[in-house]
């Protein structure tokens, strides 16, 4: 027969059994505030009440009345829902595809090469980052405006904050999240398969563009996926630096807000949290493998 | 002409703490065409940084990189006559065997049947038939570095590199691939310039041996040369396994001198060196040309001694003899018969014969090491 343990080391027991049931207890607590809201979401995009509190049954009204949208002639503010979605594509593929290309380009150096001014570079990378996105859209704002200042006096030409300007911000923050997902990749590859290729007789063009660009492929595709996810998603940096008529999605949906929250509000979102899943699973499953 | 010359080449690399630091130091190598060279060292002995210096991927901080007769200071590894076999071979992963062989023959936009033909017989040469269309990934370590050898050879070099190439393979399938390369090496006719650490390695494929330490070159010779005649004690230590045994001349006549070990044990060799009485030197004696024979032996010139261990290694055995207080010999005994495994035992006299002129002087050493050679490693096997 086992000696039982003596009563000072049951404690250690108890206090591993209390340990788990805690950390269960936090997990579910912890999912519960994160989901259920998004949840709630998702179920109140089908809800016929026109108020978001009350449940009177299931309708796909409101998804209808969007697409009803691209018909001419229909109700304006979901022809204007569209062009707030136009906006969003346009900003959102052009700010990806410039900051990859930058980013990928910079993810190359700084894993690659040393020179003198690289941990600054480094540091400076990870600034848009972390720096809140209120202080990244105002600093934006304050540049525009000083730049237009600036070329209005040299030039005379007279510019105003739009779809490019908020392009240019998105490319801003972007370039940092397309180089770290990039880098990360890069440090995985062997720098001698880039000698090797050049001692096949490739010279470095040619070893880029057969050699290290097949094998981080998966990595800048994340890593625009990401940007893409970031750009549609933007609300703050875009909402300083758009000015009059560059509404995207998001800035259009809190200007709904403010006028009359109805349901076709929930669907956009239930649309929006959907394509961003999609991305976000596609660019995660990218970088495993 | 010889086929890869380096001239007084030294590399300087950028240290931990901003200092620099030499990682090759004034080294003047010349390998003949069609030759099989090796670079033996130690680790950071500057071996791999000579043949890196060799393909292309650094540049000496001075002296000159020949290869054929021509400066190779301006060319990229691209445009240089030389391939290289990497340790870890390098292949790449997102190519199959084939696509991997043919990459170099691509990069010289040679026409589509001729890579093809060429990669195919590549592929046959190194027997790798059948495997064509498999990655990387799914070839075995042995099979990886055949991968590596046929996308080096079907470039049809002047030179071929080797850095370390066997050092990731099994003992067993490291001695076949030696042997192969060995073969190849022979029948392709390439200049074959080797890295390894492995002093047997080197020994068993190289028609000479460049031993480095420290970033300088030591000795270059063949390897019977080179183990037979080190010409110094790292040499001597390096390649193979040596007892050092120091002591001070004490007698110099035509043809020969007596050093006397330890104060104690004189010791007479035929030498042609000048060697005033005084001097310091260090005898080299390998293990294997020593003989033990009975204490009553007294023919010829022998030393006494006392056994005082006894490894018993299958095809030898080695025997750690006594000489004076300070100094122990490592005697290695074949085991031709069972008969004789144990004729001696521990504590037994003994009498060590060593033919005079397998005892090789260094000038070089210090009295005052009391340990001529650390503690005898007897489990070392070659």
């Amino acid at each position: 027969m086992l000696k039982s343990l003596p009563d000072s080391k049951k404690v250690d027991l108890w206090i591993r059994a209390s340990g788990k049931a805690l950390l269960w207890g936090m997990s579910l607590v912890g999912i519960f505030f994160l989901y259920l809201p998004i949840v709630i979401l998702v179920i109140y995009s089908f809800n016929e009440s026109k108020i978001n509190a009350v449940w009177r049954g299931f309708t796909l009204q409101w998804y209808q009345s969007l697409f009803e949208g691209l018909t001419v002639g229909s109700d304006i503010s979901n022809v204007l829902i569209w062009d707030a979605l136009k906006n969003s594509l346009i900003v959102g593929f052009i700010s990806t595809g410039v900051a990859t290309i930058l980013g990928t380009m910079i993810g190359l150096a700084m894993e690659r090469f040393h020179f003198r001014g690289r941990t600054v570079i480094e540091g400076l990378l990870f600034l848009p980052i972390i720096i809140p996105d209120i202080t990244m859209g105002i600093a934006l704002l304050v540049f525009f405006s000083l730049v237009f200042q600036l070329l209005e006096s040299l030039t005379g030409m007279r510019l105003v904050l739009g779809l490019p300007t908020v392009i240019i911000g998105h490319i801003a923050f972007n370039i940092s999240y397309v180089a770290v997902v990039v880098r990360s990749r890069i440090a995985d590859l062997d720098p001698t398969l880039e000698e090797a290729a050049l001692d096949l007789g490739a010279n470095e063009w040619k070893s880029f563009w057969r050699i290290t660009l097949p094998l981080i492929y998966p990595g800048i595709l994340s890593g625009a996926l990401l940007a893409f996810t970031l750009s549609l998603d933007d609300f703050v940096i875009t909402f300083f630096t758009a000015g009059v008529g560059a509404t995207t999605l998001p800035v259009f949906v809190y200007g709904m807000i403010k006028v009359s929250v109805t349901p076709a509000i929930n669907a956009i979102s239930t649309i929006m949290l959907f394509a961003s899943l999609i991305i976000v699973v596609l660019s995660f499953s990218l970088q495993r493998h | 002409m010889y086929a890869v010359e380096l001239t007084n080449v030294s590399k300087a690399f950028l240290g931990q703490n901003q200092r620099e630091f030499l990682a090759v130091n004034q080294v003047d190598l010349a390998v003949a065409e069609g030759e099989f060279f090796s670079l033996l060292g130690p680790s950071g002995c500057g071996k791999t940084t000579i043949l890196r210096m060799i393909a292309g991927f650094e540049l000496p901080t001075s002296g000159e990189v020949l290869i054929q007769g021509e400066a190779m200071r301006d060319r990229p590894p691209f445009h240089r006559p030389v391939n290289t076999v990497f340790q870890n071979y390098a292949l790449f992963p997102h190519l199959t065997v084939a696509e991997n062989v043919a990459f170099g023959l691509e990069m010289d936009n040679l026409p589509r049947p001729e890579i093809e033909q060429r990669v195919k017989d590549a592929i046959a040469q190194v027997k790798l038939t059948g495997l064509e269309t498999r990655r990387p990934r799914k070839l075995s370590g042995g099979q990886q570095q055949r991968v590596a050898l046929a996308r080096a050879l079907v470039k049809q070099p002047q030179v071929l590199l080797f850095d370390e190439p066997l050092g990731a393979l099994d003992l067993k399938l490291r001695k076949a691939m030696q042997l192969e390369l060995k073969h190849m090496q022979q029948q392709v006719g390439i200049t074959f310039i080797y890295v390894t650490h492995d002093q047997e390695e080197a020994l068993t494929m190289s028609d000479r041996i460049a031993v480095l330490e420290d970033g300088q070159v030591l000795q270059v010779g063949t390897p019977a040369e080179i183990y037979e005649n080190p010409n110094c004690r790292f040499v001597a230590d390096f390649i193979g396994e040596s007892n050092f045994l120091v002591g001070r001349v004490i007698e110099q006549h035509p043809g020969g001198v007596v050093v006397l070990v330890d104060e104690e044990l004189p010791i007479s060799i035929p030498s042609e060196l000048d060697l005033p009485v005084g001097k310091v030197v260090t005898l080299v004696i390998r293990p294997e040309k020593a003989t033990l024979h009975p204490h009553q032996y007294v023919d010829e010139p022998s030393l006494g001694g006392t056994v005082s261990e006894v490894v018993y290694l299958g095809t030898d055995t080695r025997f750690v003899i006594r000489l004076t207080p300070k100094s122990s010999i490592i005697v290695r005994r074949q085991n031709l018969y069972r008969s004789n495994l144990d004729s001696f035992s521990v504590g037994e006299r003994v009498q060590i014969r060593i033919a005079p002129d397998s005892i090789r002087i260094l000038e070089e050493g210090e009295l005052s090491t009391n340990q001529p050679f650390a503690k005898p490693e007897l489990g070392k096997r070659q």
